[in-house]
């Protein structure tokens, strides 16, 4: 009887835990806040990837849309928009777009927008594109483009060119840095240095003057900064001298994240052109070379000629072996960074955590973050909680928190152009599939008016990829560090490089264009140039950059066929 | 009625036969063929090459990374020898002998061998680098600063601990449920003559357990070939450290759907079973010539 | 030795014995109950604080649960999988191929153990050589041959592919039925029953039990992999897929922290201690592998 009993209840145990479970729960999948079909109403269907930037203008541009047109009447005698969003962390595969039949509308990032656009899976945007923008009388959105992102999404098609997608949010890896930390520890560069200790190169009290930064020019916003590969390892040595740590990120992610470290300092290095040579292959190469058996790059004495051909070739360039000195020195110094660098339970979130309350005092002070020009919107809960916890003084407003311009290769390049890589390939577009077009075109050319891209940045504190800029008002509106954001993004000096080309190598071939193909794949094995270094202590940059080449120029036959 | 029987035996035999023809015959023999085969799908054209198995041979035996995955996998499987087997032994003595808890210590050896794996690595793997690495740092004074399976000096040991410390389940109740087999009056008569205790273990137990524990021995010989460690389940496919049967796997899912792939996978195969086939063969004809006998 | 001889034959070694086993079990249950404990706190709390108990109870089951989904394409079809489908598609793998295979193996075992053809001898063999020949590697061909099949995508495919009557538990059959005293058959054939009674009536009511365990560790095998479901049946995710899932495949801020992958780990394996708790009496019962030559 006993035994029956304890069975019984085991059982009972058993089936209930997930009913029980389910009955707590919402149900469903697709966290739309709860929007549902509405008979009466046009219902347009959302698709958003809600990764680093969340869901939340988003929401804005629908409600303005619902409430512009809430007594607009449509086909069927409906009377305004109700629309439904799709906000999830799931990128969607080429099949999975194709057999999506519900959503109207796109907004996602990594899009291989040709192989895309080939297999029919895009409504065409053309008009929507090119014509007045009702919602901004003399403007198009074209005119928001860049030279290069009209080649890139205007295709020729009978001498005329069609739209089929439009940029979404800009992306970029960088570095993060705390400027009250570094105001108070003083550790920016002084324009005079007082001796050749370490601690005479940074400002003082007696000698507060900085230097010029990375831009070479005095009075402006990168002041004090580290310039050079050089001076960013002295900061790193003075913050580390200062018992507090240089920078965190993430383990779980560290190869994602270093690797796209590393190539953006490729990018800053060889500037727009040059970088875009790996896209286009097309142009002169003249900062090619090798390695000689002391470790150091010895330059071609002549240029080279990049084409389909030989595109194998760009893998020798200078800035991707300095890049990677880089990377080995900021991997092997252990105590430059937090102690789970390479711990596979840390993810992007609990650095981000690290980062914010080691300023609230919770652990060893820490200076930098490396992590996407996104992190703050992602890291919003960890905001809140130490808002909650510790006090106001933890908000995103009264924190100040700002974006490093990458420090230069060597002093010869101090003052060129800063190049920030937007990898996201993100894009907005209109499903083929769609039964709505005419309104989703609608809504595509409400949503790319300057207010609302100027909304998207208040509320995400990030830009998109779009030309537009902000008024010396509306920057005093964002947080200090999404005002640092575009106030880097909106300088003279920096260039975006939106890493795509048309040219028939790189269309038949994009998937081999990416960036771990591209930039990391140094073996035929599964192990990229950071986990190298960061794996084997022996491991050198000649066997990396000499891989690089010899393992690109192996497969190039078949990327280039 | 002999009629009616063999007519019997054939029905029953059909799908056996069958699918020993189509999926150990026909897949091994297409194995083999790919092994073979240069697949270009672009044009559609399937030609023979000796390339594949020169390939993987080069590979296998110039590739530094290839070395330690071969190493990894000896490691393994010589591990769970020498720790595997004599405690399953022992542990299934105690169970036998009903001593303190013996129904508990059943029930809970057997438990992790329920839990689906990839869940008792999520936990593990969570414990080690968050708690335990916590409570070592904060009362032990620990200072390396990797926890455990992140650190690369110590991943493998963490890993193959979590293989040995979940892996008991079967085995012992296979050298459980044998010794349950042993006839009382041996052990009677053993007791008699002064064997109890270790000594009964040793003497009586052992030997007569000896024809389960070959078989284990032998057939276990493959898994140095497919064992995975559990490596996808703690690093997925991006694992620093690899054993054959977790770089095979990683390389197929790899394959998956690209036919053209196939046949460098097949290669490695082949090589692997030219090696594994007479290993078997010797380890089985060692062990029935040198081993104690049932009798 | 003699001296140290305590009650009932016990020595040092059956409590260092103790000791160890007892250790085993307290590091097996304390790990649960950890993972029990971190389930139930803010990604904040178990941060500051991995290892005590929570500060404040923080309810992420239902969270969870929710999150605990695999969209799937199939067919040019999207559509989600959520937990209890899983559970289903696991059950249905796992119980599936065990039922099959162990069947498959137990009756051919059974037929060449009882009828003395000369092809009984030949499959025997054949077991005994697959045995010292193991192929490895070949899952890509496999992979080519169910496909030319038809058999992925299909939950039964899977059970077909695994339904073969080779490997060690064969000889195990083979020596149980030939063990079995004739006797049995041959009062049931003067009574006039068939080949086809005997098989069902007596022969496997007789081998029930061992039929049980070997579906055991059938099952428990098919249960914990999920990387060859992940291969043949990606439209029917399983509930080990759907962990693998959520602890990798998913980068959703609200769940990636160790209390949210606990609290999905817990959910998963209550069921399964349950179930196994009430039956293990029945499903640890008698196997005996040996006296095989």
């Amino acid at each position: 009887m006993k035994k029956t009993i304890k069975r019984l209840i085991s059982l009972v145990i058993a089936a209930s835990v997930p009913l029980a479970v389910a009955s707590c729960g919402g149900g469903g999948n697709n966290n739309g806040g709860g929007a549902k079909e509405d008979p009466s109403k046009l219902n347009i269907h959302v698709y958003n990837y809600d990764g680093g930037y969340g869901s939340d203008w988003l929401q804005e541009l629908m409600d303005g849309y619902a409430e512009l047109h809430k007594d607009t009447v449509y086909e069927g005698g409906k009377v305004g928009v109700n629309f439904i969003p799709s906000n999830t962390k799931k990128l969607v595969s080429e099949g999975e777009m194709r057999a999506d039949k519900t959503n109207d509308i796109f907004f996602l990032e990594g899009i291989l927008y040709d192989q895309y656009r080939n297999s029919g899976l895009f409504a065409d945007m053309t008009s929507a594109v090119t014509s007045d923008n009702p919602y901004e009388k003399g403007t198009t959105i074209e005119s928001r483009l860049t030279a290069e992102q009209k080649a890139f999404y205007g295709v020729n098609e009978g001498g005329e060119t069609h739209y089929y997608a439009l940029p979404h949010y800009s992306g970029y890896y960088g570095i993060i840095y705390n400027v009250a930390l570094f105001e108070k520890k003083g550790y920016f560069f002084a324009k005079n240095p007082t001796g050749s200790e370490i601690a005479d190169k940074f400002v003082s009290k007696s000698n507060t003057e900085r230097s010029a930064g990375p831009d070479g020019a005095e009075g402006t916003f990168d002041d004090g900064l580290p310039a050079t590969y050089e001076e960013f390892y002295d900061l790193c040595k003075y913050i580390v001298y200062n018992q507090q740590i240089p920078f965190v990120w993430t383990g779980k992610f560290y190869e994602l994240h270093l690797m796209n470290l590393y190539r953006n300092l490729v990018a800053n290095y060889e500037g727009v052109d040059k970088m875009m040579l790996n896209y286009t292959l097309d142009g002169v190469a003249d900062d090619l070379g090798t390695v000689d058996n002391g470790g150091n790059f010895v330059p071609d004495g002549s240029a080279t000629t990049v084409t389909a051909q030989n595109g194998y070739e760009l893998s020798r360039q200078a800035g991707k072996f300095y890049a990677m000195e880089f990377m080995k020195r900021i991997i092997s110094e252990e105590k430059w960074k937090n102690a789970e660098a390479f711990g596979i339970t840390f993810t992007h979130m609990d650095a981000q955590a690290r980062f914010l309350k080691s300023w609230a005092g919770q652990s060893t002070e820490t200076a930098m973050l490396i992590d996407g020009s996104w992190w703050e919107n992602e890291a919003s809960q960890t905001f809140s909680d130490l808002e909650k916890s510790v006090g106001e003084e933890y908000s995103k407003q009264n924190t100040n928190y700002a974006w490093m311009p990458l420090p230069k290769a060597n002093a010869s390049k101090i003052g060129d152009d800063n190049v920030l890589f937007d990898h996201l390939n993100a894009a907005c577009f209109v499903n083929a599939k769609s039964t709505n077009k005419e309104v989703a075109l609608d809504f595509i050319q409400y949503a790319n008016t300057r207010e609302s891209l100027v909304k998207f940045t208040k509320s995400t504190n990030t830009v998109k990829a779009l030309d537009y800029t902000l008024t010396d008002e509306e920057i005093a509106g964002l947080t200090p560090y999404g005002k640092s954001m575009v106030t880097f993004k909106q300088a003279e000096n920096t260039k975006v490089i939106y890493p795509y080309a048309r040219n028939a190598t790189y269309v038949n071939s994009q998937a081999a264009f990416t960036d771990v193909d591209q930039f990391f794949k140094w073996t035929s094995a599964n192990k990229s140039i950071v986990k190298e270094f960061a794996e084997n202590r022996n491991s050198t940059v000649k066997t990396c950059f000499d891989g690089l080449y010899t393992y690109r120029k192996s497969v190039w036959k078949g990327i280039a066929k | 009625m002999l009629k009616k029987s063999l007519q019997f035996y054939i029905i029953i035999l059909i799908w056996p036969v069958l699918q020993f023809a189509v999926f150990y015959i026909g897949v091994n023999f297409n194995s083999f063929l790919l092994a073979f085969q240069n697949i270009d799908t672009y044009n559609n054209v399937t030609t023979f090459t000796f390339d594949n198995i020169t390939n993987a041979f080069n590979l296998i035996t110039t590739d530094p990374a290839m070395g330690e995955t071969i190493t990894n996998s000896l490691i393994s499987y010589g591990l769970s020898l020498v720790n595997g087997i004599p405690l399953g032994l022992l542990f299934a003595y105690y169970i036998f002998k009903k001593w303190p808890l013996a129904g508990s210590f059943r029930v809970i050896l057997f438990l992790p061998s329920i839990l689906p794996v990839i869940v008792s690595v999520t936990i593990y793997m969570y414990f080690v680098e968050n708690a335990l690495e916590f409570v070592l740092k904060e009362y032990f004074g620990k200072t390396t600063p990797l926890g455990f399976l992140s650190n690369p000096d110590t991943r493998f040991g963490a890993v193959l601990f979590f293989a040995i410390f979940t892996g008991f389940g079967t085995s012992v109740l296979m050298y459980t449920n044998k010794m349950n087999s042993i006839d009382p009056e041996i052990l009677e008569a053993g007791k008699l003559d002064g064997a109890s205790g270790f000594k009964e273990f040793w003497y009586i137990v052992l030997p007569l357990t000896y024809p389960t524990l070959t078989i284990f021995l032998y057939t276990g010989i493959i898994t140095i070939f497919t064992s995975q460690l559990n490596l996808y389940s703690f690093y997925s496919s991006r694992s620093s450290i690899q054993t054959i049967g977790y770089f095979l796997y990683v390389s197929t899912q790899r394959a998956q759907g690209n036919v053209s792939l196939y046949p460098a996978v097949a290669a490695y195969g082949l090589i692997f079973t030219c090696v594994a086939v007479p290993l078997t063969f010797i380890v089985k004809f060692l062990l029935e010539k040198f081993g104690p006998s049932e009798d | 030795m003699n001296n140290l001889k305590m009650k009932k034959g016990r020595s040092v070694i059956t409590y260092i014995m103790l000791v160890i086993l007892a250790a085993y079990a307290i590091a097996l249950i304390g790990v649960l109950l950890w993972a029990i404990m971190t389930s139930f706190k803010s990604l904040d709390d178990f941060r500051a604080n991995p290892t005590f108990l929570p500060k404040v109870f923080s309810w992420n089951y239902g969270i969870v649960y929710n999150a605990y989904s695999i969209q799937v394409l199939f067919n040019d079809e999207l559509y989600y999988v959520g937990m209890l489908e899983m559970y289903f598609n696991s059950v249905a793998y796992a119980l599936g191929g065990a039922f099959f295979q162990t069947m498959v193996t137990c009756i051919t075992a059974y037929v060449c153990a009882r009828y003395p053809f000369r092809f009984s001898k030949v499959l025997h063999s054949i077991v005994i050589v697959t045995m010292i020949i193991p192929v490895v590697g070949n899952l890509v061909s496999e992979i080519q041959v169910a496909t030319a099949l038809g058999l992925t995508y299909h939950i039964w495919g899977t059970w077909i592919m695994k339904a073969n009557f080779m490997g060690l538990y064969f000889l195990v059959f083979y020596e149980f039925s030939k063990s079995l005293s004739p006797s049995y058959f041959e009062a049931a054939r003067i009574d006039g029953a068939n080949d086809w009674h005997i098989l069902l009536r007596i022969a496997l009511p007789l081998l029930r039990n061992l039929i049980l365990t070997v579906m055991l560790i059938n099952f428990i095998a098919y249960w914990n992999d999920y990387q060859i479901p992940l291969i043949y049946i990606p439209n029917k995710p399983t509930i080990s897929y759907g962990m693998y899932y959520f602890s990798f495949g998913r980068t959703d801020n609200e769940l990636a922290g160790v209390p949210m992958y606990m609290a999905a780990a817990i959910l998963v394996v209550v069921p399964v201690i349950a179930v196994f708790l009430c039956f293990h009496k029945k499903l640890l019962g008698n196997l005996t592998v040996g006296g095989v030559k």
